[in-house]
């Protein structure tokens, strides 16, 4: 990822700018010496002709002070020719340097634009300009910025939508199939077993469409958890106790009295997809140990089972991911989204989750909270 | 459980979905209510100048005048609880509806185990009133009669409902005591676990809306920042 200053750190219009200056100044500095070079060997070449003919003229060769006269002042052009070489190098290196600035300045807003927009930022747009040729550059920037923000607008809105509108429907089967739940015994053994089918795959349904449209609310940046402070013990021993899954829970002294910052509600959330998937995938939940860390409280969910694959701890974090021999893992949390939100979850508390191998065996799944002291 | 349960509580579901509706209507007749239902706002009005239901479950978007509007307008004249039914739990939805006056509120697809126990809850905390029997408090010029349910200012009935009524009352049997916003979800509202906060927040500025003599002073019911409300009866 770009980080965000890239474009006056030595980015791409700093770099082009530096280039400009150090070719214009090699340019002068060559040239300068090519002249110096020149005009030294034809004043030296016609003074050398004048003391020939003079000596000629004299019939001796001794030297003469007209000689003498002659070193001085190819010595003394020498020295204009280096000095006023240098000084044209270094003014060039200044005029250049003036006009690179000049040049790249404009773009220098194009790649702070384009950087902060790479990091998510979609909002932003390149101001006007009274100059001709950069006006254009910024409208049409703008313009490609317009349509890719339009675009990922509608993608995450569809989502919304189509859960949205999935819910009606669902309403009425949720409480039609347990009217006919209600009267399970009035069925004929067929009929059971086609009204456990359909409670079954509506109960999927119901949370595809749940979890769709949570995701749908990260994607759209308007998920916002009800933050309170609250302690890691009781806040994890709440979500297992829920669950009867309470005798689980190992907690070091120093964690059980950190307090964190958290929406309990999400840490339940989250608690209840990793004890649904070690209850998948791992034969069950082992253990949950809860521990402090130096970058907060960790909340470990081991299980027994066979561990997952080093290659495979980032792809099950995909939605709707797939194991390697390409079975669903949807069979773990009904909607192929658990982990995926799970993890978004996570780090709507400023938190992170992971997964490593359990010491001894299995696979531990690793939440880490922020302190309270720690977070923003 | 089943013995909690008022024999035979009427409901009025205001739903335009005819097949919710009907759903919901065999659906909450097995857990034991009568459900009478009604497509949209007019029908609601009309029905309820005939008969008198011991709850509202309330679709916010229906055709022609809304739920909220709806709401707003039961509430000038009835305390009867009052269910949102919403589509969507983001903010805008869920705070309107309880601005507007309803008790609570559950999101689609609610299942009607789920649906059940809040009516269940709202039933019997609105029912709980009279058990408290005989007992009466007077705060500044506030005459609170626990008996009644009633709340009266100088004489006249300041009209809270049910549940602005059970929220003053649990405040007032902890007076002086900062109650957390968990705790009053589940004393008032009788969530057992960690429900939505802004349910309570509505609610203790609707309560400040009538009982305090300036709302955004308020002198009784007072705001414990990170904690929780408090309720100080003064002198």
């Amino acid at each position: 990822m770009a980080e965000p200053d890239a474009g006056r750190r030595g980015g791409f219009p700093g770099r082009l700018r530096n280039r400009i200056v150090i070719r214009i100044a090699v340019l002068v500095a060559a040239l300068a010496t090519v002249l110096g070079i020149s005009t030294y060997a034809l004043v030296a070449g016609a003074l050398d002709a004048a003391e020939e003919r003079d000596a000629a003229r004299r019939g001796a060769s001794i030297e003469t002070a007209l000689e003498e006269d002659h070193d001085d002042t190819l010595a003394a052009l020498r020295r204009a020719l280096v000095a006023s070489g240098s000084l044209a190098t270094f003014a060039a290196v200044v005029v250049a340097w003036l006009i690179a600035r000049a040049v790249t300045a404009p773009l220098e807003g194009v790649a702070h634009a384009a950087t902060r927009i790479a990091s998510g930022d979609l909002g932003v747009r390149m101001a006007a300009s009274d100059d001709r040729d950069l006006a254009r550059i910024a409208a049409s920037f703008n313009r490609m910025a317009d349509t890719l923000h339009g675009r990922i607008e509608r993608e995450s809105r569809f989502a919304a939508d189509v859960s949205h509108e999935l819910r009606s429907p669902m309403t009425t089967l949720v409480n039609a199939v347990s009217v006919l739940q209600h009267r399970r015994d009035q069925l004929s053994d067929d009929g059971r077993e086609a009204l456990d089918l359909l409670a079954g795959d509506v109960d999927r349904l119901q949370r595809v469409i749940a979890d769709l449209t949570e995701m749908s609310k990260h994607d759209a940046g308007t998920f916002r958890p009800d933050a309170r402070l609250v302690s890691a013990g009781a806040a994890v021993r709440d979500a297992l106790r829920r669950r009867g899954r309470e005798g689980l829970l190992r907690v070091d002294a120093a964690a059980g009295a950190a307090s964190v910052v958290v929406d309990p509600r999400v840490v339940d959330r989250i608690l209840h997809t990793l004890l649904e998937n070690a209850d998948a995938y791992g034969g069950g939940a082992a253990a949950v140990v809860l521990e402090a860390s130096d970058d907060g409280v960790r909340v470990h969910v081991d299980d027994d089972g066979p561990g997952v694959p080093e290659d495979e701890r980032e792809r099950i974090f995909d939605r709707f991911a797939r194991g390697v021999h390409g079975e669903r893992r949807a069979t773990a949390d009904g909607s192929g989204l658990g982990l995926a939100l799970a993890r978004q979850n996570a780090c709507s508390l400023g938190g992170r989750l992971d997964v490593d191998d359990r010491p001894g065996g299995g696979a531990r799944f690793t939440l880490t909270l922020p302190r309270a002291d720690a977070a923003v | 459980m089943a013995t909690s349960i008022p024999q035979n509580a009427q409901l009025l579901v205001v739903e335009d979905d005819e097949r919710i509706r009907a759903s919901l209507r065999l659906a909450l007749a097995d857990e034991g209510y009568a459900v009478q239902g009604v497509p949209d706002a007019q029908s609601a009005l009309d029905r309820l100048s005939q008969v008198d239901p011991d709850l509202i479950l309330l679709d916010v978007l229906l055709p022609g005048m809304d739920g909220l509007d709806l709401c707003r307008t039961i509430r000038r004249t009835s305390a009867v609880p009052i269910i949102m039914l919403t589509a969507r739990d983001d903010s805008h939805d869920v705070v309107a509806g309880l601005e507007a006056g309803a008790d609570d509120y559950v999101t689609k697809p609610y299942n009607v185990k789920e649906l059940a126990a809040r009516i269940r809850s709202l039933l019997r905390r609105t029912q709980g009133l009279l058990e408290d029997g005989g007992r009466a408090r007077t705060i500044g010029d506030l005459d609170i009669r626990l008996d009644e349910g009633v709340v009266r200012r100088g004489g006249v009935d300041v009209g809270l409902t049910r549940t602005e009524f059970r929220l003053l009352s649990e405040l007032l049997s902890h007076e002086r005591k900062v109650l957390s916003r968990d705790q009053l979800l589940e004393r008032v509202w009788g969530y057992d676990y960690y429900g939505d906060v802004r349910v309570v927040d509505a609610h203790i500025r609707r309560l400040r809306a009538k009982v305090e003599d300036d709302p955004a002073e308020p002198r009784l019911v007072l705001t414990v920042r990170g904690l929780g409300y408090r309720l100080d009866p003064g002198g």
